[in-house]
């Protein structure tokens, strides 16, 4: 891991002197060709009932290098260095021990490479492929970094069922654009595990848009995954199946003659999953309402079934509401102020975050 | 064999698609193909393409596509994402169907040092609304019937032949602006968003200030009052405002200098006079007489 330390404090050095040269204004010469940089830095403060739940600092950094290889491929590299500060099970004491050896993963602190693929852009019939580590497209939110997310945290059907930041696949992805008159678009990934304790997995992915105007939008998305799934960790025993599915919606009203001022935003999904033999389902339904140039306001409503840490008691039913509220004095910076309100499980999970999200460099933009 | 024939020839009599990311290029692009090329847009004049919602339709639009035309110098850089979605290599960035308008067009507010957000929203290659500059369209109108000609040689007579007449065209009109033209230069006007500098290249109108701080920056309260103030000092008697901006702050500033707003066409298809690229002209300069005249 102190390789991958030393990689991000070169690849540091290097952002500051390329920014240099691109931030001349003149499209010819070397920084024509150099790789977009970008860095994505996340402070946060947050207050818990539990008066122990107070602290603030940084939060994350994420590193993006963007560029296209040649005519036929484009490579990206996305390294993303987490203090866990807004994990949910976060404690001083934690951040502490974080503090002092950032290597650790202790609920998804550390530095790590979030994405790192290669994509061939020139196949032919509609089909494009990636290569590497890349975010699973299982469902929509999955797939968005947690920046781009309406919410402070990823919903818990994501977290809980998929691992800490979700679910990533070391492997291949392909996909395919169906030639139909509506966006339809196929995905297939997989993750052939390096040794036998480790997870082999295959998702396959179905993708619609449906346009209603200029002003409106529906994504429709549903999804199944399969992995070797190992009973114990000595066990020689191990089954490849399905276990895991989930599908979701996507509904937006964006005007575009008004377009800086307002749009809402309607999403929802359900997943299933199937860990250590016992089977969960959960879903979120969110709106996001943007009711100014520079506000927004969220809120989201989650219930899932998690595995709990009593064993006779395998599975716990959570569900909680959060509200939100964003401020952008520019495109480039967002204050983000949230309440999580816990419905079930204790009253002293109720909390409070300020989170400060900032962008620097060419930040890409996203898809729909 | 038959039905082979018969579909290929089919096919044939479909004209090209020419996707572009706006209005205003899709206006100029279908004057100089006419009928040869199918001709669309993705972004509605009405729309700030600044904020451009990246939605897969777009993108199956380009997968459909024999060539994209855009804006360029960053305005419309979301539209490599959805090429990236689209899959067609026609289109990618150095292919002949990639497009960029910009390429030979006059150009202001090029940056001679250094560029960063501390300045704003700013543009590092150029100010990207040049097609406000009639000129600039022509010039446009020229780059295009050059690149339709390389990729349709057996349709380029057409394609100069439509850029001719976009040409008579303008100047005819540039003649029916003159008594418009004579009135409106000199004057001193405010906008919402540093967009109107190739406009005032043309007209003669004189820009001093914007409500924005900086480009894309929304009006602050120290900002405005500065900016009254030197609007009272400057006499400035017009606000432009394009139409995506609230009219708010616009009418607030009037209310405190005694100028009036005006709302104007940045592209074709933002107000309904403009349907155009010339007729968009034709509104704007009639906009301006009008509200200077009451």
């Amino acid at each position: 891991m102190s390789v991958l330390r030393l990689f991000l404090v070169l690849l540091l050095a290097a952002a500051v002197q390329l920014a240099a040269a691109q931030s001349v204004g003149t499209p010819f010469g070397q920084a024509a060709e150099n790789p977009s940089l970008s860095a994505v830095g996340d402070v946060a403060g947050r207050y818990g009932l539990d008066e122990s739940h107070w602290f603030a600092g940084m939060a994350g950094v994420e590193l993006g290098v963007q560029a296209a290889v040649d005519p036929f491929a484009k490579a990206d590299f996305l390294l993303h260095y987490s203090t866990g500060l807004l994990e949910p099970h976060h404690h001083e004491d934690e951040s502490a021990a974080v503090a002092a050896d950032a290597d650790e993963h202790e609920h998804g602190a550390g530095l790590g490479v979030e994405e790192a693929l290669v994509t061939l852009t020139s196949l032919p019939g509609g089909l494009q492929a990636s290569v590497g580590r890349m975010r699973s497209r299982i469902g929509l939110v999955n797939v968005q970094h947690l920046h781009d997310f309406s919410f402070v945290a990823y919903p818990k059907i994501v977290t809980g069922y998929w691992g800490e930041e979700g679910l990533a696949v070391d492997g291949l992805r392909a996909s395919w654009l169906a030639p139909l008159p509506i966006w339809t678009e196929l995905v297939l990934e997989g993750q052939k595990a390096l040794d036998e304790h480790g997870p082999d997995i295959t998702t396959g992915g179905l993708n619609l848009f449906l346009p209603f105007g200029d002003d409106f939008g529906l994504s429709v998305t549903g999804f199944a995954e399969a992995d070797r799934h190992q009973h114990e960790e000595d066990s020689a025993e191990a089954q490849f199946g399905l276990h895991g599915f989930g599908g979701g919606f996507r509904f937006k009203w964006k005007p575009a003659a008004r377009s800086l001022y307002t749009y809402l935003l309607l999403q929802g999904e359900l997943h299933g999953r199937t860990l250590e033999e016992q089977s969960y389902t959960g879903f979120y339904g969110m709106a996001e309402y943007k009711f100014a140039r520079q506000w927004t306001a969220g809120l989201l409503f989650e219930q899932a079934g998690l595995p709990a840490e009593q064993e006779e008691e395998p599975t716990e039913n959570s569900a909680s509401l959060s509200a939100a509220v964003s401020f952008w004095p520019s495109e480039f910076q967002r204050l983000r102020l949230q309440y999580d309100h816990p419905l079930s499980g204790e009253a002293e999970d109720q909390r409070v975050t300020l989170a400060w999200t900032f962008i620097i460099g060419p930040h890409k933009p996203h898809s729909y | 064999m038959a039905l082979a024939t018969l579909l290929t020839a089919l096919l044939a009599a479909v004209p090209p698609l020419v996707v572009t990311t706006t209005q205003d290029l899709a206006s100029i692009a279908s004057a100089v193909a006419g009928s040869e090329l199918r001709v669309e847009y993705l972004v509605p004049g009405i729309a700030n393409t600044h904020d451009v919602e990246l939605k897969p339709s777009y993108a199956l639009k380009l997968a459909k596509s024999d060539a994209v035309v855009r804006v360029g110098l960053g305005l419309d850089d979301w539209v490599l994402a959805l090429v990236e979605n689209s899959r067609n290599a026609r289109l990618k960035p150095g292919a002949p169907g990639n497009i960029d308008a910009s390429e030979n067009c006059s150009l202001l507010d090029l940056p001679t040092g250094k560029v960063d957000r501390s300045m704003g929203d700013v543009h590092p290659y150029g100010n990207p609304h040049y097609l406000l500059d009639p000129e600039n369209g022509v010039l446009v109108a020229r780059s295009l019937g050059r690149r339709f000609g390389a990729l349709w040689p057996d349709r380029k007579v057409v394609f100069d032949s439509g850029v001719a007449r976009f040409e008579r065209d303008y100047a005819a009109r540039r003649g029916q602006w003159a008594p418009l033209l004579d009135k409106v230069r000199g004057m001193k006007v405010v906008s919402y968003h540093r967009m109107w500098g190739y406009f005032a290249r043309f007209s003669g109108i004189e820009p001093v200030g914007e409500l924005e701080p900086k480009p894309g920056i929304p009006p602050t309260a120290g900002h405005t009052r500065a900016l009254v103030e030197k609007m009272r000092v400057d006499g400035v008697r017009l606000i432009i405002r394009e139409p995506f901006y609230e009219a708010r702050t616009p009418e607030s500033v009037a209310r405190s200098t005694g100028a009036r707003v005006v709302t104007l066409a940045p592209q074709v298809g933002a107000l309904p006079d403009a349907g155009d690229y010339l007729a968009m002209f034709d509104a704007n300069l009639r906009l301006l007489a009008e509200a200077l005249g009451n």
